[in-house]
């Protein structure tokens, strides 16, 4: 019995690392069926910000097979943990703010709103892109992932990280170039799945050093997609305006309540 | 001489029509393509973002409790939405729910079937085991 007790939970134990690195591998940051886009550890979450608040304008443009290439134009506070405020002015005027499990979306000029709630914090823009790339080897020790091996190519130290619970997964490849991030890699056991972004052009703001260009490249079975986000003007632990921290629909305005 | 005067009466609202139509049809077109592809980008998205092979070993494994457990480990793409118009947004969140609970629930009793067809097996096994040792 306690045996069978035992291998239950091994059993468990297992399943839930293999959801975990589905997860991860699965998880979206800020693009259409891109898995992995905008920096890699989508599981990142505003909570492993070493900073308060965060400012800054992006452009984002996303390529998919097959469609036409879409170019976002926007800013952006990051207000803690699972909160954040994005001000979209092209293609369209739109507020997006994502507060834990509700996310609202306001078309000023339409006059229209949605608030749609979901039973987890929905996957925020651009910061876990960010967060992953200033934290240490990524923070791929503390999702407990291992180093399986360390290599250096011309300036570039290159490390491979394996699931010890769950290595047939895959495999993350690293490359630092003077301690900053240059590039994150994933590739699943049956290279079904291949993921690889960059992160360049880093600027130091409060002695943490931001990529301001991140490029993403995902092949999947249901074909590529790559995605440009060129972010300018960040600032952290700023103030931010009320407005925006307490952020809400005018009262005029009806709210479409949607599930995710 | 009626048919000339009726289709003065008539040309002035006809043309009317036809313009307010000449406005109105592309707006349409746009908005079914909006939908349109706001379904097809949410049906990916939910592909990618849920995993049929975990739903099925959890349906596998924890059968029907599954369903009492209420398991829901995605964190919906609001990012998707940005830049979007209302129409895609509307029909994204539809899409992408119908999509993820669909290859949950499909994954899950799959699994959960397959599993109870082992345990079944399991058991089968067992018993003709038990009933050979009790003919010694």
């Amino acid at each position: 019995m306690i045996q069978q007790l035992h291998s239950a939970k091994s059993m468990l134990r297992l399943l839930k690392y293999l959801a975990g690195v589905l997860l991860l591998i699965g998880g979206n940051v800020f693009s259409q069926g891109a898995p992995g886009q905008s920096g890699g550890l989508s599981v990142l979450s505003g909570k492993e910000a070493p900073f308060s608040t965060m400012y800054g304008a992006f452009e984002r443009m996303y390529f998919a097979e097959g469609a036409a290439t879409d170019t976002t134009r926007g800013e952006f506070y990051f207000l803690g943990e699972d909160q954040i405020y994005v001000r979209i002015h092209y293609p369209l005027n739109q507020i997006l703010a994502i507060d834990g499990n509700e996310t609202t979306v306001y078309y000023p000029d339409a006059r229209r709103a949605f608030r749609l709630i979901s039973e987890n914090p929905a996957a925020m823009p651009i910061i876990p892109g960010l967060i992953s790339a200033i934290r240490y080897e990524n923070g791929m020790s503390d999702i407990g992932f291992e180093l399986t091996n360390q290599a250096v190519n011309g300036d570039t130290i290159v490390t491979t990280w394996h699931h010890p619970e769950a290595r047939e997964v895959g495999s993350y490849e690293l490359g630092e170039v003077e301690d900053r991030l240059a590039y994150s890699l994933f590739e699943n056991a049956e290279s079904s799945i291949f993921t690889r972004t960059d992160f360049k052009d880093y600027t130091d703001i409060q002695h943490i050093s931001f990529p301001t260009i991140i490029r993403s490249l995902l092949q999947t079975s249901q074909g590529l997609s790559r995605e440009h986000i060129k972010l300018d003007k960040l600032d952290i632990n700023l103030s931010v305006p009320q407005e925006i921290v307490g952020f809400e629909v005018p009262s005029s305005i009806r709210v479409e309540r949607r599930r995710w | 001489m009626r048919n000339s005067w009726l289709f003065k009466r008539m040309a002035a609202p006809i043309t009317l029509f036809m313009a307010v139509m000449l406005v109105v049809m592309p707006m349409q077109t746009t908005f079914a393509q909006d939908t349109a592809t706001a379904c097809a980008d949410a049906e990916r998205q939910a592909e990618s973002d849920v995993s049929a092979g975990t739903w099925f070993a959890f349906g596998c494994f924890l059968g029907i409790l599954v369903y009492l457990i209420g398991l829901q480990p995605e964190n919906p793409p609001a990012a998707n939405l940005l830049g979007k118009p209302p129409e895609y947004v509307a029909a994204y969140t539809d899409c992408y729910r119908a999509k993820t609970k669909d290859i949950k629930s499909k994954n899950a009793l799959t699994g959960c079937l397959v599993g109870a067809g082992v345990q079944v097996l399991l058991y089968a096994i067992i018993i003709a085991a038990a009933d050979d040792g009790d003919e010694f």
